[in-house]
């Protein structure tokens, strides 16, 4: 009972002295489920990736093991033939990972090499030319290359620029060559009046155009003659001839994307702005400062391009380019821009930077923001009272999530490898786009593999992974995904564990990765914990996950610990500190909230559902209660009798009987008309074409009958019915008619 | 590809022209000649489409149908036997933001003009092609040409074509990278119209052959077909064409066929029992020539002159 106290003492109040239990801090206690986890280096898993450099758009990070598998599947052969190239490849693999740990910058070939390099002086000399030779075959087929990166603090900022490098190139080009070509075809306006001048059509500049090899064939004086007058004389406005120049002046001088070589001839001109920021504050200057260039560029361009479609009309859009200014841009023409990439190490710094993020990220331009976080229990520290938990991590991306037309990305650097689609989706976004990223730095002392903290902090829900496009539909089901996460319809993950007890006996069983396991694997966060020697367990000791879900009666009969392993693999358990238990409830509550909005457990959606279902239910239940009633009341009577009544017989669904006309009438099936000339050229008036070149009756006065016969006889698609003559008095009725007949 | 902006004011910009300004002159066609039918429709296409007349262009072979840019008032090019699509495909190249229309025969393209007709369904370029079927050499007064049924009388065959006619329809279904193929008659206007319309919207290759009557010299060819509607089956679908009430009236033959449907698009074209109208395959995602190879360099003056400099300074003595 005494002992129980100690604990709920601990569990309360969080002071290790007065509860007798011990101090975790001087021992190196890891959670329980890390223990498979120790050396990464053994491991087959997303990293280190290979950044490379290619246009095509998937291929900006490929890890070392889906290069590796893709080379073996390519080159080695089925079966126990192609094992040993098997076993060397995946060595090489091994031996990249573990060399890479202590440099940085290297490219995959020059791991390769020095891999190769080491494991050659380690094998054996009988199987030296084997390996020789399966190295040899390798190395032609390793086509993918690029830098070498694992998961660390540099990688988020690493993979996000590479990807963007690409998309920059290749959105440079679009634009460049856009920019070149209206350049191009505005001078050629011009120089098609050039051509019809005075000065082009001068003797002298005429003998100039024919060379000096038969300059004495000609009389250019005489050609010069023949030529003037014979030129038309429609001349370039000069309001357009203006107006083009000054276009051309915008386009060519434009600082935005770097001119081809030959539009940069004509001046020396500042070079093209650079687009990548370390700082909200800069970032934001330099937009301010672009925005009138950007209004003037996407102004000129469409007056270049109405130029060029001829359809620049001075009356009508004069007005509307003089009043054009930044309201007036659309969002599908900042897209024309570069974009631009703002790498926030350590994320936003005070209220004043996150506001300067709110005004970038609502500003509708192409900005690209990184804010990275080394450290996402950072709020948990410190010296205050209360234990918030997530305002810094989670309040960034919801604040973007609620401007609706930003796309947001939400992930640990262990999972980014695993989203990388959706980065590319990110950058390419039209609008802004925020990337809130989770990269564990040393801050949680050494000895743990940065994957491994920012995968459990995906694990644990503390950084839960989430995307937000707007640009993949109207509502949240389409725009939300929260589908990268572990377990999603549970609370926290479910694992298995397996260990041994103290008679040497296998057992297993369930472990719930909850918040307060990444909290415990973080050496700062030492005095909300403290360790319950093994004589002292209890019964009323429950597993922090189970705790978590009890209710309040059955909570305080009970008392949360933590499974942790030390370096030796021996278990131990850890009591937890209540104030640990509230932020963790904390965790879970903004998980289920995310859920929800992910569509996972939706609350509106139950509700919804449950009322359905009742009002189906009541439904049947009346169906069958009136079945019962009816069956009661026609017990006695025939069953023929039932069948009696016949059902009315359905009204055949035939198409709607044409309006009869009389065929007294005359009629052109007008729709029917091939426009053949035949009948209007018969009588122009009686027959007339419509606004579709198709013929009608236009006024039948105005011909005779015999015109409406021939008509119909000449007719190549047979649609003219002339019908019965008008006017009775008409020769040759008797003949006409008779032919008619064959029309009607 | 224009700017948001741009595209704005031009959507905004409701003016049309009405149909007389893309005529020119009066055809100088047979009497009662198909051909007409398809001008209409062409002429009532740009109008309906505001295409502006100095950005489409229509280029045609040798033949009756290829006088077709005589009588637009648009640009044109009327160009040696066979050789239509070619010089389309160059301007096509050149000048990408021309309408381009071709209008050839079946001489003119089933022919003489072959080779060129099987790449440039390759090539799948943006353009229209209008193939004028009337299964006989017109202009030159009545030959057999490719696709004269067996057994027609002409002077080149005076006891009766001996040889099967060859189909479009299939051999276009046959080449890689086919896109767009579609059939129609000039006699039932409201459905050549639909089907040229689409055929213009689809951007890539898209190939219609029109049946045409030819009334001079072939009158019979087609009289029973345009007087029996039981002799025509109508391909309808959502992504095809839609058949109005009053048609269906008329033409009660009808299949719901789908455009993407490759396989039964080819069986649709090898039918010889019905005539099909409507629009066969249409895939487009095919890809096009102008979208995969391109020139990384503008063809700027200074960049021209170069280029020419130093194919010049090769044969420097």
């Amino acid at each position: 009972m005494n002992k129980t106290i100690n604990l709920i003492a601990f569990n309360l109040i969080g002071k290790t002295a007065e509860s007798g239990l011990d101090d975790i801090s001087g021992l190196d206690l890891q959670p329980a489920l890390y223990a498979g986890f120790t050396d990464l280096n053994k491991l087959r898993h997303d990293f280190p990736v290979v950044l490379g450099n290619y246009d095509d758009a998937g291929s900006f990070a490929r890890s070392l093991s889906a290069i590796v598998n893709d080379i073996l599947k390519k080159n080695a052969p089925q079966g126990s033939e192609g094992e040993f190239m098997r076993c060397q490849i995946l060595n090489i693999e091994q031996e990249i990972r573990e060399n890479i740990a202590g440099s940085a910058g290297l490219s995959l070939m020059e791991a390769w090499v020095t891999a190769t390099h080491n494991l050659r002086s380690r094998i054996d000399n009988n199987l030296l030319k084997a390996f020789d030779k399966c190295l040899e075959h390798i190395w032609g087929a390793l086509k993918f290359d690029g830098q070498i990166i694992d998961c660390n603090a540099a990688l988020p900022i690493a993979m996000l620029r590479q990807a963007w490098a690409i998309d920059q190139r290749k959105k440079a080009y679009a634009s460049r060559k856009r920019v070149d070509e209206l350049i191009l075809r505005l001078e050629h306006i011009l120089g098609a009046e050039i051509k019809k001048s005075k000065e082009t059509l001068s003797p002298n500049s005429l003998k100039g155009s024919v060379g000096s090899s038969f300059e004495n064939a000609f009389d250019f004086e005489v050609m010069s003659r023949v030529l003037t007058p014979a030129n038309p004389r429609d001349r370039l406005p000069e309001g357009r001839r203006q107006r083009i120049l000054d276009t051309l002046k915008v386009l060519q001088s434009q600082r935005f994307f770097k001119s081809a070589k030959w539009s940069q001839k004509k001046s020396r001109r500042a070079g093209p702005f650079s687009f990548l920021f370390k700082s909200a504050a800069s970032a934001l200057r330099a937009i301010e400062s672009r925005i009138s260039d950007m209004v003037e560029l996407i102004r000129v361009i469409s007056i270049a391009e109405l130029e060029i479609a001829n359809r620049y009309e001075p009356a009508k859009h004069d007005a509307f380019f003089a009043k054009f200014d930044e309201s007036s841009l659309l969002p599908e023409d900042l897209a024309f821009f570069p974009t631009y990439l703002i790498w926030l190490d350590g994320g936003p710094k005070g209220a004043k930077d996150k506001a300067r993020i709110l005004k970038l990220l609502s500003s509708g331009m192409p900005v690209k923001i990184l804010a990275q976080n080394e450290d996402i229990l950072d709020s948990l520290t410190g010296s205050k009272k209360r234990l918030p938990f997530g305002d810094k991590s989670w309040q960034l991306a919801n604040m973007a999530i609620s401007l609706n037309d930003v796309f947001v990305l939400q992930s640990s650097s262990a999972n980014l490898y695993k989203v990388r689609d959706k980065l590319w989706d990110g950058l390419t976004y039209y609008g802004p786009a925020l990337f809130c990223v989770f990269s564990s730095g040393d801050l949680n002392g050494p000895g743990l593999p940065s994957y491994l903290v920012s995968a459990a902090a995906t694990e644990s829900r503390a950084f839960p992974t989430l995307s937000y496009d707007p640009s993949k539909g109207p509502d949240w089901a389409s725009r939300l995904s929260i589908s990268y996460n572990p377990q999603l319809d549970k609370d926290w993950p479910v694992h298995s564990f397996s260990y041994e007890d103290e008679d040497l006996q296998r057992l297993s069983e369930d472990i719930v990765f909850t918040f307060i396991e990444f909290v415990a694997s973080d050496k700062r966060f030492s005095n909300f914990f403290a360790r319950v020697p093994r004589r002292e367990w209890s019964e009323a000791m429950v597993p922090a996950g189970q705790y978590l879900e009890a209710n309040s009666d059955e909570q305080g009969k009970t008392i949360p610990y933590v499974l942790m392993v030390d370096e030796n693999h021996i278990l131990h358990r850890l009591v937890v500190d209540d104030r640990l238990i509230r932020a963790a409830r904390r965790c879970r509550e903004m998980w289920h909230s995310l859920q929800e909005m992910g569509g996972v457990h939706n609350s509106h959606a139950r509700n919804l559902l449950e009322l359905e279902r009742e009002l189906w239910q009541a439904e049947k239940d009346s169906e069958i209660a009136k079945l019962r009633t009816t069956a009661l009341a026609d017990s006695t009577t025939k069953i023929s009798d039932q069948k009696a009544a016949p059902s009315e017989p359905e009204t055949p669904d035939e198409p709607e009987q044409a309006q009869s006309v009389s065929t007294d009438d005359p009629v052109i099936e007008t729709p029917r008309c091939t426009t053949c000339n035949e009948c209007t050229d018969i009588n122009p008036q009686m027959f007339s074409y419509n606004d579709n070149m198709q013929a009608f009756l236009a006024d039948l006065s105005a011909g005779t009958y015999r015109q409406l016969v021939e008509a119909a006889e000449n007719c190549q698609v047979s649609i003219i019915h002339p019908g019965k003559p008008r006017d009775m008095s008409e020769p040759n009725l008797d003949e006409l008619m008779e032919r008619a007949a064959l029309f009607h | 590809m224009s700017s948001a902006t741009t595209d704005r004011l031009l959507k905004s910009d409701t003016d049309r022209l009405p149909i007389e300004d893309y005529q020119r002159c009066d055809p100088r066609w047979c009497t009662g000649c198909g051909n007409n039918a398809i001008l209409t429709a062409v002429q009532k296409l740009c109008r309906d489409e505001r295409l502006p007349r100095e950005k489409t262009v229509f280029v045609s072979g040798i033949g009756c149908s290829s006088r077709f840019p005589h009588y637009m008032n648009t640009y044109g090019f009327h160009s040696l036997h066979g050789r239509a699509l070619p010089i389309a495909e160059g301007i096509k190249m050149r000048r990408p933001d021309l309408h381009v229309f071709v209008n050839t025969g079946d001489g003119d393209c089933c022919s003489i003009g072959t080779a060129h007709w099987i790449h440039a369904i390759r090539y799948n370029m943006d353009m229209t092609v209008l193939m004028h079927d009337n299964n006989i050499y017109g202009l030159t007064k009545m030959q057999t040409s490719p696709t004269s049924p067996l057994g027609l009388i002409s002077n080149t065959s005076p006891r009766g074509t001996q040889l099967q006619p060859i189909n479009p329809l299939s051999v276009t279904l046959g080449v890689a990278n086919a896109s767009f193929v579609a059939q129609a008659v000039d006699w039932i206007p409201d459905l050549l119209y639909q089907t040229i319309s689409r055929a213009f919207h689809h951007k890539g290759f898209s190939f219609v052959r029109i049946l045409q009557r030819c009334p001079e010299y072939v009158p019979v060819l087609f009289e029973e077909a345009v007087k029996d509607p039981s002799k025509i089956l109508l391909l309808s679908h959502e992504n095809g064409l839609k058949i109005s009430a009053d048609l269906s009236k008329v033409y009660r033959n009808q299949e719901k066929h789908d455009p993407s449907n490759a396989d039964r698009a080819r069986e649709i074209a090898a039918m010889t029992d019905r005539i099909p109208i409507g629009i066969l395959y249409h895939n487009p995602d095919a890809p096009r020539h102008e979208d995969v190879e391109y020139p990384d360099k503008l063809g700027t003056p200074q960049m021209i002159k170069t280029v020419l400099n130093e194919e010049f300074d090769k044969f420097t003595i």
